[in-house]
């Protein structure tokens, strides 16, 4: 089972939000990581067969997807960064009519919801309206309905924003035992969701994928490119503007510890320190604003 | 399908906005079944000698006992003898109403009033074309009313359709099917019933419109439908369900809301007088061959076509336009466009033609099939005419399949940016 995306390219008038894109997704999860803007969500559009490229195009098995057209769509699951449902139905009623649409055998579709809703910890929602659920409900609803027709390729565009950090833990759990044998590529701004249970990464930065491999082999790029430092707190001000900071610890003695990304230590007593996918994601994007979440 | 049909309309059904607006068009057919029956007036002189008048349901319970002895076939005889009465008092009185003592003009001239005034219809002035005074018509002269009345016609349209030979043939191969003696009860054909389906379908139009306006659009805007048609069904399929769904839903409203206006005011004037023929109650040389029940169940059918073709096309805006605000606006105002055409047009041929043509031609404030049906329009095909009630439906039927294809088509191929 192969994803093959090839030289896909979508042009605005005045802007190219995908450049050439190429990209071979194999079974596995997959991080699409990027900034906002980088061009995410028009790839995974166009992968989802909701978006004409400009040009290039995308097979599954080495056949076009739009050759494949409903075949392609009955393997196919996504959940879009803005989750649009009905507002008039309840949980259940949505599912069974995202079930008809994808084409479920009514027998069982009952089962399937059932089991979708304990996973996702909705059974007690099940008859509640969906606009009124909380995000992170409606974001799980929005993950089941991506889920209905166990899909060989699953197209999840930032499925976590909204959860909260046990939620999180569980999305990640479903997804790790769901990606078996299927490819599953998730976008995603949030650097630790993907950290712990993506296989292979990618990294969009302006329209084009700037990087490809392993989470380990992506993070050795960063070997030496992290440091350390413990600094007085009235100096942190003055070491943001000439170093990228990851994240800063107040340590006791008004001082705080720092970690920092820099071809070179900068800052007083540096430490190399063990490099992480954050890390690497800073690196990319100097000057580009990172949402960094903690690890959970 | 079935299923999926089945779940889209108890979507569409859930949606809190179409149980207002059909809960909102069954309450207005009901008002404006009620506002017809109110309409009824009967006036009569009471104990004192001075005129008074009943409305509602009592006016019209007067009006059909005081018109039971001309009920039934019209026929020559029973003209002869309403003419024998008018010219009794005539000559007695004389023509003017105000020389006729009240009890006398109640008592006698009244209850043949409907079989007076038809008569006049026929016997016009060839030079001026103004009605010839009753009481130069003789009982015997008026008994001639259907001979008269095939003569009137012809001149009529003659003088009309001066250029159209072809539209003058049509109308009299119709006018041979109109059957005599005429029949008459007191009833449908007197009340305003026939105006007031036609805007109460007219007013369901514009309802459904706003029904059918979201369909697609609001999905659209909302971005379901990127779930929705990424999905093995999602596209034509779904297409299909969806503009089926609203179909069926928007024409249970329709079917609902006009029985409930046909029911009520039927009810109210009698359903015998459903048997009334088209002349007496709108015209003597209208040369449409129905009764006042055949009319209006015409009037059903073009509109149930009109109404079709009106949510087809909104459908179809739907699956183009990503606001249904936008789709709203411009599928309103297509559905008034006929209605400003024959209030403020100029009449010129094309004109007519796009206005009967327009998805919503079939229905109007002051216009529609109901009112073409009645009058004696004819428009140019090059070398032919059409009658005008024939485009109506013909049309919407045409309709119908075009915007559905389109639709399907249009959502089939959507893509949002």
């Amino acid at each position: 089972m192969e994803l093959t995306i090839q030289g896909l390219t979508k042009r605005y008038k005045d802007k190219t939000a995908v450049n050439n894109v190429n990209l071979t997704l194999t079974p596995g999860v997959w991080g699409l990581l990027g900034a906002n803007g980088a061009g995410k969500t028009t790839l995974m559009r166009m992968v989802a067969g909701i978006l004409t490229p400009t040009s290039g195009k995308v097979q599954y098995d080495g056949i076009e997807i739009k050759t494949l057209g409903e075949a392609y769509r009955d393997i196919f699951g996504y959940l879009p960064q803005n989750f649009g449902f009905y507002p008039e139905f309840t949980v259940t009623d949505y599912l069974q009519y995202m079930a008809s649409l994808k084409g479920l055998p009514k027998k069982d579709t009952n089962l399937k919801i059932d089991e979708l809703l304990h996973q996702l910890t909705l059974a007690e929602v099940r008859n509640k309206h969906i606009r009124k659920l909380s995000g992170g409900m409606q974001r799980r609803v929005g993950i089941a309905q991506a889920l209905l027709n166990d899909p060989d390729i699953l197209i999840l565009d930032e499925p976590t924003s909204g959860l909260d950090p046990g939620e999180r833990i569980r999305f990640r759990n479903i997804l790790s035992e769901f990606a078996q044998q299927r490819i599953v590529l998730i976008s995603t701004h949030i650097v630790s969701d993907v950290e712990y249970i993506a296989n292979r990464n990618a990294i969009m930065k302006d329209g084009q994928i700037i990087a490809v491999d392993t989470t380990d082999e992506l993070v050795k790029m960063m070997d030496g490119k992290v440091w350390q430092s413990t600094i007085p707190t009235e100096q942190l001000h003055h070491y943001e503007r000439t170093v990228r900071v990851v994240s800063v610890r107040n340590e006791d003695g008004g001082n705080v510890s720092v970690r920092y990304v820099s071809e070179s230590p900068r800052l007083p007593d540096s430490q190399t320190a063990a490099p992480r996918l954050e890390d690497l994601y800073l690196w990319l994007f100097r000057g580009e604003e990172a949402v960094k979440e903690d690890a959970v | 399908m079935n299923r999926m049909i089945g779940l889209e309309l108890k979507r569409v059904a859930k949606t809190r906005s179409t149980w207002i607006l059909a809960a909102g068009a069954l309450l207005l057919s009901i008002v404006m079944a009620l506002l017809v029956i109110s309409f009824a007036h009967h006036w009569y002189l009471d104990e004192n000698g001075t005129e008074a008048r009943f409305t509602g349901r009592d006016a019209i319970y007067a009006n059909q006992e005081r018109q039971k002895p001309i009920e039934g076939e019209l026929t020559p005889e029973k003209i002869q003898a309403a003419f024998e009465i008018y010219h009794e008092v005539y000559e007695t009185h004389g023509a003017k109403i105000e020389n006729i003592p009240q009890d006398l003009y109640y008592q006698r001239i009244v209850p043949v009033n409907a079989i007076l005034n038809r008569v006049r219809e026929v016997y016009v002035d060839k030079s001026t074309g103004i009605p010839v005074p009753l009481y130069e018509i003789s009982p015997e002269e008026a008994a001639n009313f259907y001979g008269q009345r095939t003569e009137r016609l012809a001149d009529y349209l003659s003088q009309e359709y001066k250029d159209s030979p072809d539209a003058v043939e049509q109308a009299l191969a119709i006018n041979e099917k109109v059957k005599a003696p005429f029949y008459y009860v007191y009833g449908v054909g007197n009340s305003d019933t026939s105006e007031y389906l036609t805007i109460c379908i007219f007013l369901l139009v514009m309802l459904c419109t706003v029904i059918a306006a979201p369909i697609f659009s609001a999905d659209y805007q909302s971005g379901a439908d990127d779930i929705l048609r990424c999905t093995k069904h999602g596209r034509r399929r779904l297409a299909v369900v969806k503009l089926l769904s609203a179909i069926l839903l928007t024409t249970a409203i329709f079917a609902a809301c006009v029985s409930a206006f046909i029911l009520i005011s039927y009810t109210a004037f009698g359903w015998e007088s459903l048997k009334t023929s088209l002349q007496l109650a709108f015209s003597a040389i209208s040369f449409v061959p129905l009764t006042v029940g055949e009319a209006n169940m015409l009037v059903v059918f073009s509109g149930l076509l009109t109404f079709l073709a009106t949510v087809c096309f909104t459908l179809f805006l739907s699956t183009i336009f990503k606001n249904p605000i936008t789709v709203l606006g411009l599928a309103l105002g297509s559905c008034l466009l006929p209605t400003i055409l024959s209030f403020a047009g100029s009449g010129a041929t094309i004109e007519n033609w796009i206005r009967l043509c327009l998805p919503s031609g079939g229905v109007g404030l002051r216009n529609g099939f109901f009112y073409e049906l009645i009058d004696f329009n004819f428009l140019p095909l090059g070398p032919i005419s059409v009658w005008t009630p024939y485009i109506i439906p013909v049309a919407a039927g045409i309709e119908i399949v075009l915007f559905f294809i389109l639709a399907v088509r249009s959502y089939t191929r959507h893509e949002s940016t």
